[in-house]
């Protein structure tokens, strides 16, 4: 609803409401690229790309086709996967990414704990096939369901369901192995 | 395992800078500056436009198909010429 009406001030002339549309979005985003494996600085510029299509192409949004939301992520989407494939060997460390709120706390340990959990996922995500990274970062964006991430992918609802499972399981075994080494060091 | 993996999915890997925002707002800026551009989002192509375009393309599809037509129809002829000559 407020979407709804954000753009309507947009397309009365009201620029600055499309601030709003980037405060609204911009996290769940910057979340659904890490998921993605890419980069914080590779992130910035697909998202501030995306923010600039969405404003260049609102004209092409049809309401009655889809959410605001399904049709931003999948130019967001669009977007990512042609970068991914571009340099698809580029491995950067996730260095210096999500500092920990001012609010909360942590102990040194728990943040390094913490750091390096990221890591290892944002890892095992890059080796993950692109189709079914990109259903998984998808799934965890808040307003998005199965059917909206199948809409996406352009895919059916069965598809996805494989992809996700197919996903996780792959997911979790590159993250198993990757602990065992370690464990066995500490040993 | 199960749940850990879901909250370390759920947990944002990335997050964007203090300034996105404005960032993002100065690209609008420099969007609406270049003359391509319009300042506000461009409107629709008219239904008319769209029906020319459709026109258009039909027309020169019918068009390539005549001539197409026409070509193979000529090299038949010729066979059927070089044929009875002999």
């Amino acid at each position: 609803m407020r979407v709804q009406a954000i753009l309507r001030r947009i397309a009365a002339g009201e620029q600055l409401a499309f601030s709003e549309l980037v405060d609204l979005y911009q996290r769940q985003l910057f979340g659904f690229l890490g998921r993605l494996g890419m980069s914080q600085a590779q992130a910035e510029d697909i998202a501030q790309e995306t923010f600039l299509r969405v404003w260049s192409h609102l004209h092409r949004y049809q309401p009655e086709r889809a959410q605001f939301v399904t049709w931003l992520f999948t130019i967001a989407r669009n977007l990512a996967y042609n970068a991914l494939q571009k340099e698809p060997h580029r491995h950067e460390a996730l260095d210096a990414v999500v500092p920990e709120p001012a609010s909360e706390k942590p102990d040194p340990e728990e943040i390094m704990e913490r750091a390096q959990q990221r890591s290892r996922l944002h890892s095992a995500l890059r080796q993950l096939p692109m189709t079914d990274r990109s259903a998984l970062a998808l799934v965890y964006v808040q307003e998005l369901g199965l059917a909206d991430v199948a809409c996406i992918e352009n895919v059916s609802l069965a598809a996805i369901k494989t992809r996700l499972h197919r996903a996780k399981q792959r997911l979790r075994a590159i993250l198993q192995t990757d602990k065992e080494p370690e464990t066995s060091h500490e040993k | 395992m199960k749940n850990d993996l879901d909250a370390l999915l759920q947990d944002d890997l990335l997050r964007p800078p203090p300034d996105f925002t404005k960032r993002v707002m100065q690209g609008v800026q420099q969007l609406q500056q270049r003359p391509s551009l319009s300042a506000t989002p461009a409107k629709p192509r008219s239904r008319f436009w769209n029906l020319l375009r459709w026109i258009a393309t039909i027309a020169g599809l019918i068009g390539g198909g005549i001539l197409g037509l026409s070509q193979i129809a000529g090299f038949v002829f010729a066979l059927w010429l070089t044929a009875t000559a002999i």
